[in-house]
């Protein structure tokens, strides 16, 4: 197990411009291990945007660390470095494409890096497959559905070849379909090993993944696996959050006297054991 | 006070090459008081719909009668109109825009030409109607405020013109499950108040087979279902074929019913899916209910 980012004692603060200060986050502490899927949960205005900034070393602390393979993102000569491994994509697509074909928008990253053009040939290519997205490659971005216009500007990030990325509630403005497609995509880019956090809305989301972390006002309340955190619904409505669908059944059942062993936790499994 | 679309057609870029047919010969009628679900496919023609139910679009052939006015005729006051429908985008509050939450909210009747004092009682009840607490953000800008509580004032800006229908395109997209939740119960209560005309456009099912009275199902801008949530989600293969799921109960017992498991189907909510499979299974003897594993 190795760390691949941490945040010690991390508080960010917002001056506004009344010159008031806002604690966006209140030194916090937490591990996200490489190549793991992490997923950040919490109330809209809970901080998890600011905290996605800090990593992607948009914002840089206030006071306390946050180390990201190893490097303090407060010392601007790894600014570059930093921001090289880890790429962050935005909940609305349209916000994030630059060009008017598809394969260009992809390529402007690693352009703007000075990469070699053959390099970025492949790179594109690479980054096409990757969210399924080959048969496009010359269509313009806006004619589009939402969910491949988000599968774009994914490819967009892999292009850079990140070592970890950072979606913030990239589905929010997906339907269902789009929704599914853009989860399969970052699913598998999970698979290949890159460190992945999810900034979600979606308890079915947070569900999936190995490491889910609860904010709320600034500071983390919930820090352990699915089945830890989803196993307290009282807590997450506490926290303005909710348990999934699944989850909220079996718990429905237990409460009228069904008694199903405690290692069932998804509907997969209470399906096997109904039905076995 | 009703609606009701007649033959309903609009059809993009007429005559050009780009022509595309948003809306086929659409009909329904809807009587006062009903809480409307509209879903469909991205492009199944929702928004399009929507826009035609204040007058934003003119349809192309049809008619729309709000009441007894056609309001696709030629002379018709759309003003009037507008006053009787307010419309809620999506992502609402990126339409706010002024210095403080109540002239933001003011801006609406203000236009309608209403006396200051009418004015100010409206915008009172509104932020009232939307779960805000008036004296502390009357005087606060808007954009200080949480997200959950931005899209309350921009709806509050819509529920203070009075709107006899009001309709909502994904009033909760992007908001975590308790502000959902909250404007959900928010507009329900807005509903059970006033007794008006509601539509919620949504791609979330749980809510749709919740809320609303009658379902309007888009696909390929045609009307292909209009009837209680019951009906409409019972036709779950055809609903699978234009790209849309059952709410996250039926899904689950229709898989169990699949599996084998005698449960009775048509559960719209987890407890009522709670209890049919609780029942099946006491019944089947499976998964004993009394005894210990």
């Amino acid at each position: 197990m190795q760390a691949y980012i941490e945040a010690q004692n991390l508080t960010f603060d917002y001056i506004k411009q009344d010159g008031d200060v806002v604690r966006a986050i209140d030194d916090i502490s937490f591990c996200v291990e490489k190549g793991s899927f992490t997923a950040i949960i919490g109330q809209n205005g809970s901080g998890k945007s600011t905290l996605a900034k800090n990593i992607n070393v948009l914002l840089t602390p206030t006071s306390g660390k946050l180390l990201v393979d190893g490097m303090d993102t407060s010392d601007p000569e790894n600014l570059w470095e930093v921001r090289r491994r880890v790429a962050m994509v935005f909940q609305n697509p349209d916000n994030q494409i630059v060009s008017s074909i598809v394969e260009d928008d992809i390529a402007f990253g690693p352009e703007n890096l000075g990469v070699d053009p053959a390099e970025i040939r492949s790179r594109v290519d690479f980054a096409l497959d990757a969210v399924e997205m080959r048969e496009y490659r010359l269509k313009a971005p806006h004619m589009l559905s939402g969910g491949q216009k988000q599968r774009i500007a994914i490819a967009g990030a892999v292009a850079m070849q990140p070592e970890c990325i950072v979606f913030d509630e990239p589905t929010a403005m997906l339907d269902p379909k789009g929704r599914r497609e853009v989860l399969d995509v970052i699913r598998r880019l999970n698979d290949r090993g890159i460190t992945t956090i999810l900034i979600t809305h979606f308890m079915e989301e947070a569900f999936g993944a190995d490491h889910v972390i609860v904010l709320d006002r600034g500071v983390i309340r919930m820090d352990g696996s699915p089945e830890e955190i989803f196993s307290d619904p009282d807590r997450l409505k506490e926290l303005s959050l909710d348990v999934p669908a699944e989850v909220e059944l079996i718990r429905l059942l237990r409460e009228r006297g069904v008694r199903l062993p405690d290692q069932i936790r998804t509907a997969a499994e209470l399906e096997r054991f109904i039905c076995q | 006070m009703s609606i009701a679309a007649e033959h309903l057609t609009h059809i993009y870029n007429p005559g050009q090459p780009q022509e595309q047919a948003a809306l086929q010969d659409v009909n329904f009628r809807i009587e006062d008081g009903e809480f409307v679900g509209i879903i469909g496919h991205t492009g199944s023609g929702k928004s399009t719909l929507v826009q035609h139910l204040n007058g934003l679009l003119k349809p192309s052939s049809g008619s729309i009668f709000i009441g007894d006015t056609d309001i696709a005729k030629a002379g018709v006051s759309m003003l009037q109109i507008r006053r009787k429908i307010g419309l809620v985008f999506q992502y609402p509050e990126y339409q706010l825009f002024e210095e403080t939450v109540e002239k933001d909210i003011a801006f609406g009747p203000r236009n309608l030409g209403l006396s200051e004092d009418e004015i100010w009682e409206r915008v009172k009840e509104a932020i009232g109607r939307v779960g805000l607490d008036y004296e502390k953000v009357r005087a606060v800008s808007p954009f200080e405020l949480s997200g959950g509580q931005k899209r309350r004032v921009a709806i509050a800006g819509v529920i203070a013109m009075r709107p006899e229908i009001l309709i909502l395109d994904e009033p909760t997209a992007g908001l975590n499950p308790k502000a959902h939740k909250d404007i959900l119960d928010m507009v329900c209560g807005i509903h059970a108040d006033t007794g008006n005309i509601t539509f919620l456009v949504s791609h979330n099912m749980n809510d749709i087979a919740r809320l609303c009275d009658r379902v309007l199902v888009m696909d390929h801008g045609r009307l292909v279902m209009n009837g209680s949530p019951e009906e409409v989600f019972s036709r779950g293969e055809e609903l699978a074929k234009i790209g849309l799921a059952l709410p996250d109960a039926m899904e689950i017992t229709e898989r169990l019913k699949k599996a084998g498991l005698p449960v009775q189907g048509g559960c719209l909510t987890m407890e009522a899916a709670a209890d049919s499979i609780a029942e099946a299974l006491e019944s089947s003897g499976a998964a004993g209910t009394g005894e210990d594993l």
